[in-house]
């Protein structure tokens, strides 16, 4: 044997620490496995970092989960090392207590993960290769963490997305049955609900020989707005067919007094148009809460029935005035919702009030359901390129010409 | 869009600005809903900064106008441009949330 070469056993020493340490690493690689469970994957970690360096007290800072052996001053070494942590660099190392106490901090340290420290109080102090080693567990650290949030963010996408999709279930399920028969009448109506559904809503009945109609958007979005909507709808059939033929006023006092209380508590209003139209003499009746927007079209000509009262859930035993208006055969009412006048072109100009009336007018001719499709087309057109930022709704109530 | 508040004496202020929409409101809630905690708050909204109000915003300030008056208190709409007027009189909210206008 020859001084100053390794014998034989402490070559099989150094084999043995380097395959325990191949095989640590190995290890390091189940935290990811664990990555969706946080506090699991910490402890894993720990316990294999501490495998790994030797270490009697291991420790990741920022929710400071410590591993430590029986009888080590933890509390003194996390103490110093979170100290040491706050004044070093992101990225770089603070070597502490004469070289048995390694502080690591990632290159972009969080409140989850500040550093990583490994320390050895009893010695000896860490060499370079154990500087590596720490380097390792604070890379997997910070693997774990970015899984754990690609996860979440994942999850809370799916979750909106999810919610998103119950909401247009919902507003298709209400909107979808066509708007009733009535001789006399020509009537489309539809809505075109934005990603997020706005919980615009529309209802009919025909009755009596007239046709009951209501119009309104809920504020708000998602899927409480399409729950508001749903009742909102089934109040206003409820409406339709409890009050004398053509009491619009009724109607929509009925509406108000079933839903004030509700939507003061759930802090939402209501935007509703609710009509009555008698196709033998022409006579509508509207009472307009808050509604827009609201336009008769006589040939060219264009009327705005404005707001007679605020939105439903603002001011409590409101009284609806009714606005009376005739249409003329080959009239129309035009009942759409904020989301046609306030789409922004890709220069983030809105298609606005006077635009819109323009485009009925130019749009008045054929049949309801051909006025309906070009209006909607060309706010549509308008829009190109921009995401639809609230639903579109319209409904178009022609008195036939031949009436 | 962003809120600033402030509070002096016995008034809160809340300066809003930018678009506010549904999207806004749900991050700005919190924030205005605690200016009119208290007994009798006295609650200012400049909206002067603001270029588009959607019906969510509304019915927000509707409901931080109706908590300040149950509780003794008042609420103040200051500063609305165009659009934001335009919006307030098609729905007939005007009356209700401008202080000269009715």
């Amino acid at each position: 044997m020859t001084t100053g070469t390794p014998d034989a056993p402490e070559i099989m020493d150094a084999l043995v620490t380097a395959l325990d340490r191949l095989h640590a690493l190995r290890l390091l690689a189940s935290v990811l496995d664990r990555a969706l469970d946080p506090p699991e994957a910490r402890a894993t970690l720990l316990a294999i970092a501490s495998d790994l360096t030797d270490a009697d007290v291991v420790a990741v800072l920022g929710p400071e989960d410590v591993r430590a052996t029986a009888g080590a001053d933890a509390a003194g070494v996390v103490e110093r090392a979170a100290a040491a942590a706050a004044t070093t660099a992101p990225g770089r190392v603070a070597v502490l207590d004469g070289g048995t106490t390694v502080v690591q901090v990632p290159a972009e340290p969080d409140d989850d993960l500040r550093a990583v420290v490994v320390a050895r109080p009893a010695g000896p102090p860490f060499g370079t290769g154990d500087l590596d080693l720490v380097d390792v567990v604070v890379a997997t650290a910070v693997m774990a963490r970015t899984i754990w949030r690609l996860h979440t963010t994942a999850v809370e996408r799916a979750a909106v997305a999810r919610e998103h999709e119950a909401a247009s279930t919902v507003a298709q399920a209400v909107l979808a049955p066509a708007p009733p028969v009535v001789p006399g009448l020509d009537v489309a109506a539809r809505s075109v609900p934005a990603h997020v559904a706005g919980g615009d809503l529309y209802a009919f009945a025909g009755r009596d020989g007239g046709l009951w109609f209501a119009v309104g958007d809920v504020a708000g979005k998602g899927l409480p707005a399409a729950v508001v909507m749903s009742r909102m709808i089934a109040e206003c059939l409820a409406a339709f067919s409890s009050v004398e033929p053509g009491d619009v006023e009724a109607a929509t006092q009925r509406i108000d007094r079933a839903v004030h209380d509700w939507l003061v508590d759930i802090r939402r209003f209501v935007t509703l148009a609710v009509g009555h139209v008698d196709p033998v003499s022409g006579v509508a009746r509207v009472c307009n809460a808050g509604h827009s927007p609201v336009l008769l079209g006589s040939g060219a000509h264009l009327d705005v029935l404005r707001a007679t009262s605020p939105p439903l859930g603002v001011l409590p035993d409101l009284a609806h005035a009714v606005r009376e208006v005739v249409l003329a055969p080959g009239d129309t009412l035009w009942v759409g919702s904020d989301g046609l006048v306030e789409q922004e072109d890709a220069a983030g100009a809105m298609l606005g009030y006077d635009r819109f009336a323009a485009l009925c007018a130019r749009c008045a001719r054929g049949t309801a359901a051909g006025s309906l499709a070009a209006v909607l087309d060309a706010v549509a057109a308008h829009g190109r390129g921009v995401a639809q930022s609230d639903d579109r709704t319209l409904v178009v109530v022609r008195r036939e010409a031949w009436a | 869009m962003s809120v600033r508040t402030e509070r002096a004496g016995g008034t809160r202020r809340a300066e809003v600005v930018g678009r506010f929409d549904a999207h806004e409101v749900t991050q700005a809630q919190g924030l205005l809903r605690e200016l009119v905690e208290g007994d009798a708050p006295v609650l200012e909204v400049d909206l002067s900064g603001v270029t588009f109000v959607d019906s969510s915003a509304l019915a927000e300030l509707v409901a931080l106008r109706r908590t300040a008056l149950a509780r003794g208190g008042s609420f103040t709409l200051t500063g609305a441009s165009e659009p934001v007027r335009t919006i307030l009189e098609v729905t007939d909210l005007a009356a209700v949330l401008l202080p000269d206008a009715g």
